[in-house]
């Protein structure tokens, strides 16, 4: 249906790179967390996915078409960015009216139910929204607009937490309704992990990873327990991380879960615990 | 219901044990609905193709069943298939566990037949 | 099509305010004449007052609704994932069409102004011509021409960073002091060359106003052409 693919795309300003042969496929109707740290290009490919820049290598097609000034394709991408295009002079209310015009499945009315829910007055104008109400908004008007492919950058910027969870609710509950392409590019990290299907890290302008949240989680564990027997157990295996408190120590071991030593571990005291998404992330990219 | 994010254990399979969980307690009777993936995905905040991966675990095991169009049921004889699950894995996941933590402690195992018979007093 | 009239339909709504202003001062500075005229004028024929030149400050108005077209529409249509095509063609079909909708509307005030007081436009002044037609097609071609030119500059603007933006804005001004030093040295030749260029391609000399309806349109094309080469491949900026 609405594949996304990303072939070789690389994107100079100047003399920086800012995505540096980037290829990857995003299957329909999952949902993605893209991830990296600041300044790594996320926001560069989400915008180079929906035409907002222009890839200075490489080429992205959806559905087979290339994205390039198509309006046939984008028609069926919604985009939440970071940054408000929007008027500051109209209305929210006359926001939705105008989105309507440009996507024609979008759902006043869901609209109107949502910005009841989350306390947003469709009367005001954009610019008197705070900021955590602008995301409100934007985030309103990308569930709303049933695209088939929905992109949120940064979408709970501001929000308090009340907030937050209602936001994954319902993006859940509008996803469980009807599946769509979701990418969702955060820092909240943890607060997303649960949500998200499968994840793509980039660092430096380079795909660094691409997997199933749970194949990743499941490619490193953390042993702990005294320093000199963690030691031990480390001998002759990849780790990363490594964290001591006094005699204390931990460290991510970077190979599959199933294959941990749980005897030499008995043997030698130590413990197991899962290894979180964050902190996974954090070595990843360091 | 209650899922742990941080244990080592994979969510769906959390999940699964929740439901068998419930099942045993009573709270989920044979031939009634469980919740939907839709409201597990929702309440929990977990990935719907997670909950659904949990629940299909327990349709493989027949302790679930699908009614088109309406939901997923509690199949008849669940409770028993899930306690049979649940002793033939309970020397492994219990048993040994407590001998572990015995010998930690250098508790003898007349000292622990000791304790099993104090608690029957209770 | 019907898509890119949604476009269209967005970019002109922008207008229907700016366009009600407009036309109500119009109005007020017609009331203002209208008053001074039957206040200072003894009501004989052979008075010598005169009014006009509303056609100037409407071509102003179009050079500035040119200059405000792009930058807050641009943004607005990204956000909807439109394509620069179909913006470009969107805001051209809104932009001639209020072109037209100010130039039928001005040969009509023209006219009703001229029954009351004696009031010339633009146009009656300088070819002579009362021919309403050539008025309004005249108009309209002078319009399009000052709505894109502003659209052209801003487009400019916008992709300029800086350092070029202060480049551009000093060209004309270069251009201005290079050829009044070319005229001093050439003892008045491009100046000469200047207004014989103007007065061919405005079709004074014949009070022809069709060639000046050309040469508009001929602009007007180059202009829109330049404007579609920098929008093309515009970026979205800050």
């Amino acid at each position: 249906m609405s594949k996304i693919e990303i072939k070789s795309i690389t994107k100079d300003y100047g003399d920086t790179k800012a995505l540096d042969n980037v290829s990857l496929t995003i299957e329909p109707n999952k949902i993605y967390g893209l991830l990296g740290r600041n300044g790594a290009g996320k926001t560069t490919l989400l915008n180079l996915i929906t035409n907002k820049i222009f890839p200075t290598e490489g080429s992205i097609k959806i559905a087979g078409e290339p994205v390039l000034e198509n309006d046939k394709v984008l028609k069926n991408i919604f985009y939440m960015m970071e940054r408000n295009l929007y008027p500051e002079a109209l209305k929210v209310k006359e926001i939705f009216k105008w989105t309507k015009e440009y996507y024609l499945l979008f759902d006043i009315e869901y609209a109107n139910k949502l910005s009841d829910r989350f306390g947003l007055d469709i009367n005001k104008k954009i610019r008197s929204l705070s900021t955590g109400y602008a995301s409100i908004f934007k985030a309103i008007v990308a569930l709303a607009s049933n695209a088939d492919i929905l992109i949120y950058d940064e979408p709970v910027l501001g929000l308090d937490a009340n907030h937050r969870n209602m936001f994954y609710k319902e993006l859940l509950a509008n996803y469980s309704e009807k599946p769509k392409t979701i990418i969702i590019s955060t820092h909240l990290i943890e607060e997303v992990e649960t949500v998200l299907e499968e994840v793509i890290i980039i660092k430096e302008g380079k795909l660094i990873e691409k997997k199933p949240v749970e194949d990743l989680l499941a490619s490193a564990y953390v042993i702990s327990g005294e320093a000199s027997k963690v030691d031990e157990y480390l001998k002759d295996k990849t780790y990363i991380e490594e964290e001591h408190m006094g005699k204390y120590k931990s460290a991510t071991v970077i190979e599959n879960i199933q294959y941990k030593n749980e005897t030499l571990a008995r043997k030698l005291n130590l413990d197991f615990a899962k290894v979180e998404l964050q902190k996974l992330f954090i070595s990843l990219t360091n | 219901m209650l899922l742990d994010f941080n244990s080592e254990k994979p969510i769906y399979m959390q999940l699964a044990e929740a439901v068998e969980d419930d099942i045993l307690k009573g709270i989920f009777e044979e031939e009634t609905q469980v919740p939907s993936t839709t409201e597990i995905s929702i309440s929990f905040k977990i990935n719907p193709a997670t909950a659904g991966k949990g629940i299909n675990l327990l349709v493989d095991e027949d302790i679930l069943y699908k009614k088109r169009g309406v939901g997923m049921f509690v199949s008849k004889g669940a409770k028993e298939k899930i306690m049979q699950k649940r002793k033939d894995g309970f020397y492994n996941n219990y048993v040994l566990t407590l001998l572990e933590e015995a010998s930690k402690l250098d508790i003898s195992r007349s000292e622990i037949i000791e304790m099993i018979e104090r608690s029957k007093a209770r | 099509m019907e898509h890119t009239f949604k476009v269209s339909k967005y970019i002109f709504q922008d207008f229907k305010k700016a366009l009600i202003i407009y036309y109500g001062i119009i109005i007020g500075i017609f009331m203002l004449m209208l008053f001074s005229y039957m206040r200072f004028s003894s009501g004989q024929s052979g008075d010598d007052i005169r009014f006009g030149g509303f056609g100037v400050s409407t071509v102003i108005f179009m050079f500035v609704s040119g200059l405000n077209c792009f930058k807050v529409n641009f943004k607005f249509m990204q956000a909807n994932n439109i394509s620069r095509k179909r913006f470009y063609r969107g805001t051209i079909i809104a932009l001639i069409s209020v072109a037209a909708l100010m130039a039928f509307v001005d040969v009509v005030l023209n006219n009703v102004f001229n029954q009351i007081i004696p009031y010339e436009g633009v146009f009656e002044q300088l070819y002579r011509n009362g021919n309403y037609f050539a008025d309004f097609v005249w108009s309209f071609a002078l319009m399009v021409l000052a709505v894109s030119t502003g659209m052209f500059i801003t487009l400019l603007y916008y992709k300029c960073n800086k350092l070029m933006k202060v480049m551009i804005s000093f060209i004309p001004v270069v251009l201005f002091i290079l050829l009044a030093l070319f005229n001093n040295l050439t003892k008045g030749a491009v100046a000469y060359g200047v207004v014989n260029f103007f007065t061919a391609v405005l079709g004074f000399e014949n009070y022809n106003p069709y060639i000046a309806v050309f040469s508009f349109f001929i602009a007007s094309a180059g202009v829109l052409a330049l404007s579609y080469g920098l929008i093309r491949r515009m970026p979205i900026k800050d």
